[in-house]
């Protein structure tokens, strides 16, 4: 997954950029949250899969790093 | 339910899950009760995996908290889960016996429930449609919406009204929630929110992911589709319900609407009590009465008119409670277990009862002994049954078991469970595994916890102990593994069965409980002994007592040479049984065998009966915790004046010398000196012994002697009396109980003493008993001067026999020798010779050489090596068709045998102990050499100042709570002269623990025990050094 900034808007995503493009982000598809591997002291992350004109992408948001990162759904 | 203000949100949740869904809920119900009633809940369900197992204490909580108990499960139908709540009492019954079906009807541990009979018997229950897991969400994942609209239907169709579509807004993928609320809407089907509660708190979603990982054995980074992949389901607030669900308000209140439609129905009615045989309470009160009296007619001869007004008062109490079914219940077993000589004996409070005394229920004479009948039923807490134990000797105790089924029917008696929970050890083995940890890491740290200690206890037993430390844990790595321990200690792991506790009832059990198989086999009602006692339904407790088996051979084997030996008529004032129980030397004697009771009674100087009685009272964790063992040691020698403070008082205590020992002198005291009721004073007796808040004693306290004051007792007197009973009171134990075993302990005793050939034998052939080996045992009987004779493939029989006097060892104690082995051996001896025996007795090659190395054949030829060279010379001619007698015959004699030495450990080896010898004679030179010195010199070494060494084994070592929180370690030493009992204090213990723990053969070095008990106080202690033969 590669970082990437997002723009969010009471706590979802409603812009993205990907490969120095921005778009918006036509429809969250799904959302869910993971607890990671806790017992190697990761945290809680937000996921979302997006639909973009770019296509769908899965994006992850780690609240201890305040970072998001995309992967792109074939 | 009442109404709640406008703006508060109208929830309820009704899909939780506790501890009961073993391995999968994280919280108990106690924190789950208290979480939801401090949110301002008004009701709460409970949806245990496939079981009711939490419902009674659910209900009782529920009910404390002032919260509506809705009780329900999670089914697991071959498609997928359901949730159902049991809408009335019927409903309850219904969802029981749907649960029995499901786990009766497959795989143990593996309940699935046919669909068709929920649809079909599913009667007064509330279905909602179930999880991610349930049937309706997987049909739509696999978009197979006309299946999932049919599906609906069905269950509408059945339920009516009181079917719900279920939604939960968990954040986890590919959610089918879209396509739910449209069906719903479709089909105008009333949705409904729940949480799929498993926790109280987030953070316990740890917690939870590491039972799964243990239900289903893989480590935490292992997938499963079980494993929750976020912490969302802990037990919302309504408000956080509210706000998740805010675009569907219907699905909220509509949790309230299930919750009000569901009634307030008791699970506890007392209609459970299986009739006897006799319609009627009054027909059931003649019978007892009759009975009663004709036993005591057999017990006592005469029946005095105390005698009478005693009987009298309990049968009273007895049938105006209706519990005269109970007691003819248990007399019947009782009378089956007598007709087929199975010796029993009961126990507990039962014992203070004169009726089941003349009911041969126990051996215990309550009205000889003056004891308080209301200790065993208290008149004012007329909703609970009876509790009696009874002990079975252990071979047989089934039978009485299948009798009991037999007699009432398999659907009406069961077993009662028990529930395994985490404690140290096992928290340790499941959680490191889950974790990752080595295997032979986790066993090098879960060894070194006691069975008993609490998972809560792991880190402060590191610390503590010498043993613990020397492992130098490497601290990041165990600090989660230490907090998971913590988290999870105490949750159940998973069901099993009860020692011995069996329910009968009158109504069809599977209407009251679900059923289920046990490992074992057995067929287990849902609830465990407290949930029985919560129902108020009818318990036996059946128990297993090897001790008893070993009485029964005895006094068989006693028979053979004393003919009118009778063991229920030994005299209770035998001075040479108290001279061998005040010796210490009693090993073996039930509950008279461990090193505390060892250096106890020379201390105690016994030579009653009622010394023996008070022993079982005074050795147990309360008095030593409560420091109450010392005062009575010294007022029952005289070294102490007993003070006179009431002639009440003096004359309840005058037994136990003024030291409140037992649990029914609180009742008399209260009785007598407080004019409490009967019933009032058992009331004092259980809130001061269980519920010990400052407030509740101190409202006691002034109870106590406001009363006393106004029965003419002095104020100052009643104060002081009421200190000894909140002193004492909470370590006060049962003297019916103790007085039951008390007499088992002095008429074992009493075997050791006069017939300890038998008795030792008898003991032998019902090992395990639980406390010493059996190589423990055959030494205690040397050092007594009874010969121990070996293997004979002649005389030996199966079993341990006795034989002019000495124990003859028997054929089944040889290593891998089989049932077939014996009868074998058995049917076709006489053999004339060895070679007649090769030929003879088709016995594997395996067990041969094991006889021929416990010395089976000395009595054809002495030399064992040359036996085992003429066996291989044997079978190679056998196997190649070239047998001869002759060269059977021929042992080779210039082969030079084993030595002593190598012949004792081959008997170690295969039988467990050798006959003849003991490993430590044959290092006691090089150990006097270095000034150690035999146990049977040790012991009859006076002086206590002169500095002493001892050499040995060590035996059951044992830490007892101490007051001050420090451990004392008490434990015996065996060589072979006997045994001898060593006691570690605190500082001492500190230096030396891990060889305690760690090494079976030491060196203690101390002083003679200054107190009088015939044991050493070490001052330090060091491991044997390698010793040459």
């Amino acid at each position: 997954m590669r970082t990437l900034p997002v723009t969010v808007r009471d706590g979802r995503p409603t812009k993205m950029t990907w490969n120095r493009r921005t778009f918006s982000v036509d429809k969250i598809v799904d959302h869910w949250r993971e607890s990671g591997r806790w017992w190697e002291g990761e945290g809680l992350c937000e996921f979302f899969l997006v639909h973009t004109i770019r296509g769908m992408f899965v994006l992850r948001f780690d609240p201890k790093k305040d970072r998001w990162y995309a992967k792109p759904v074939r | 339910m009442q109404s709640q203000s406008a703006d508060t949100p109208r929830f309820v949740h009704l899909h939780v899950h506790s501890e009961f869904s073993f391995l999968d809920g994280a919280s108990t119900l106690e924190r789950l009760v208290r979480c939801a009633a401090e949110d301002g809940a008004r009701a709460l369900a409970l949806t245990d995996h496939d079981n009711l197992c939490g419902a009674p204490e659910f209900v009782h909580l529920c009910q404390t908290a002032g919260l509506k108990p809705i009780l329900g499960a999670e089914l697991t139908l071959s498609t997928g889960h359901v949730t159902v709540l049991a809408r009335t009492r019927k409903g309850f019954s219904s969802l029981c016996r749907l649960l029995t079906w499901a786990h009766l009807e497959n795989e143990r541990g593996k309940p699935i429930l046919d669909e068709a009979k929920l649809l079909s018997y599913g009667e007064d229950l509330i279905v909602l449609s179930g999880c991610a897991r349930s049937p309706l969400a997987e049909l739509l994942r696999r978009k197979r919406f006309e299946q999932a609209r049919a599906w609906v239907l069905a269950y509408r169709s059945r339920f009516g009204d009181n079917f719900f579509i279920e939604l939960q807004r968990t954040l986890e993928p590919k959610s089918q929630n879209s396509h739910l609320i449209s069906l719903a809407k479709d089909l105008r089907i009333p949705l409904i929110a729940t949480n799929n509660v498993h926790y109280t708190r987030v953070e316990l979603a740890e917690a939870q992911d590491i039972l799964c990982c243990i239900r289903h054995l893989i480590r935490v980074d292992e997938p499963h589709e079980d494993r929750k992949i976020n912490g969302e389901l802990f037990l919302k607030s309504r408000q956080e319900m509210a706000e998740l669900f805010a675009d569907l308000p219907e699905a909220i209140e509509n949790t309230w609407e299930i919750a009000a439609r569901c009634e307030d129905y008791d699970i506890s009615e007392p209609r459970f009590l299986p009739r006897f045989a006799f319609a009627g309470r009054e027909a059931a009160g003649r019978q007892l009465c009759s009975l009663s009296f004709a036993g005591a007619k057999e017990r006592y001869g005469e029946i005095t008119p105390e005698l009478k007004a005693r009987l009298d008062h309990e049968l009273a109490i007895i049938i105006d409670l209706g519990f005269a079914d109970y007691f003819l219940v248990v007399h019947d077993l009782v009378q089956f277990a007598k007709r087929n000589r199975i010796r029993h004996a009961g126990r507990g409070s039962a014992a203070d009862s004169a009726v089941a005394y003349c009911l041969d229920i126990t051996k215990v004479d309550a009205f000889q002994r003056n004891l308080r009948f209301e200790r065993f039923i208290n008149p004012q807490r007329r909703l609970n049954l009876p509790d009696i134990d009874i002990d079975f000797d252990a071979r047989h105790r089934d039978r009485v078991t299948e009798y009991v089924t037999g007699r009432y029917g398999k659907d009406h008696v069961a077993t009662v469970c028990a529930f395994a929970r985490f404690r140290a050890r096992s928290a340790i083995r499941d959680v490191a595994k889950a974790l990752g940890f080595a295997v032979t890491d986790i066993d090098r740290i879960a060894k070194t916890m006691h069975w008993a200690t609490s998972a809560k206890g792991i880190r402060r037993a590191i610390e503590r102990r010498p043993e613990l430390r020397a492992l130098k844990i490497p601290q990041r790595k165990f600090e989660l593994l230490f907090d998971l321990c913590e988290t999870i200690n105490d949750l159940p792991r998973h069901i099993s069965t009860h020692l011995g506790g069996v329910v009968i009832t009158g109504d069809p059990i599977w209407e009251i409980s679900p059923l289920q198989i046990a490992a074992k086999g057995v067929q287990i009602v849902q609830y465990d002994k407290d949930g029985i006692e919560d129902l108020r339904l009818l318990k036996l407790d059946l128990l297993c007592l090897r001790m008893l088996g070993a009485v029964e051979d005895s006094v068989t084997m006693i028979a053979k040479r004393d003919p009118v030996f009778d063991y229920d008529r030994i005299p209770c004032d035998d001075e040479p049984t108290f001279e061998l129980v005040r010796s210490g030397e009693s090993a073996g004697a039930f509950q008279l065998e461990s090193p505390a009771q060892m250096s106890l009674h020379p201390r105690l100087k016994t030579s009653t009966y009622e010394d023996v009685v008070a022993s079982v009272a005074l050795i147990r964790p309360g008095p030593v915790k409560g420091e109450m063992v010392e005062p009575f040691i010294r007022r029952r020698r005289g070294l102490e004046k007993i003070s006179s403070i009431h002639p009440t008082i003096d004359k309840i205590l005058r037994h136990t010398y003024g030291v409140v020992l037992f649990q029914e002198q609180v009742v008399s005291i209260a009785i007598e000196l407080a004019g409490f009721s009967p019933g009032q004073a058992d009331t004092l007796r259980r809130t001061i012994s269980h519920h010990r808040s400052e407030e509740k004693m101190k409202q006691l306290g002034e109870i106590f002697v406001a009363q006393a004051v106004s029965n003419g007792v002095e104020r100052q007197i009643a104060q002081t009396v009421f200190s000894w009973l909140e002193g004492y009171a909470g370590y006060g134990f049962c003297e019916a109980h103790a007085a039951a075993f008390g007499d088992t302990s002095y008429r074992t005793a009493y075997l050791l003493k006069h017939y300890p050939a038998e008795f030792y034998a008898a003991i032998l052939n019902n090992e395990p008993m639980g406390y010493y080996s059996e190589g423990t045992i055959v030494n205690e009987a040397r050092c007594r001067g009874i010969q121990v004779l070996g293997l004979h493939i002649q005389k030996s029989h199966q079993d341990f026999t006795v034989e002019n006097g000495a124990i003859r060892v028997g054929l089944k104690q040889v290593k891998g020798i089989s049932e077939s082995d014996l009868t074998t051996i058995s049917e076709r001896r006489p053999f004339a010779s060895w070679g007649d025996f090769l030929q003879r007795a088709s016995v594997s090659r395996d067990v041969i050489e094991n006889l021929v190395l416990c010395g089976a054949f000395d009595c054809f030829q002495t030399n064992r090596r040359a036996l085992l060279f003429s066996l291989g010379t044997y079978h190679r001619n056998v196997s190649q068709d070239n047998f001869l007698i002759s060269s059977a015959e021929s042992v080779e004699e210039n082969i030079p045998d084993f030595t002593l030495y190598e012949r004792m450990s081959h008997e170690w080896d295969i039988l467990g102990f050798s006959p003849t010898s003991h490993p430590l004679q044959f290092w006691r030179k090089a150990l006097a050499n270095q000034g150690v010195f035999p146990n049977s010199e040790i012991k009859r070494i006076r002086s206590t100042r002169r500095l002493l060494r001892a050499a040995g084994w060590i035996i059951r070592p044992h830490t007892p709570p101490t007051k001050s929180g420090e451990t004392v370690v008490f434990f015996s030493l065996e060589d072979e002269t006997g045994l001898l009992n060593i006691t570690v204090f605190p500082r001492i213990y500190e230096r030396f623990g891990h060889l305690i723990f760690g090494q079976p053969l030491v060196v203690v070095e101390g002083h003679k025990d200054k107190r009088g008990a015939n044991s050493l106080v070490a001052n330090r202690l060091w491991k044997c050094p390698e010793l040459s033969i």
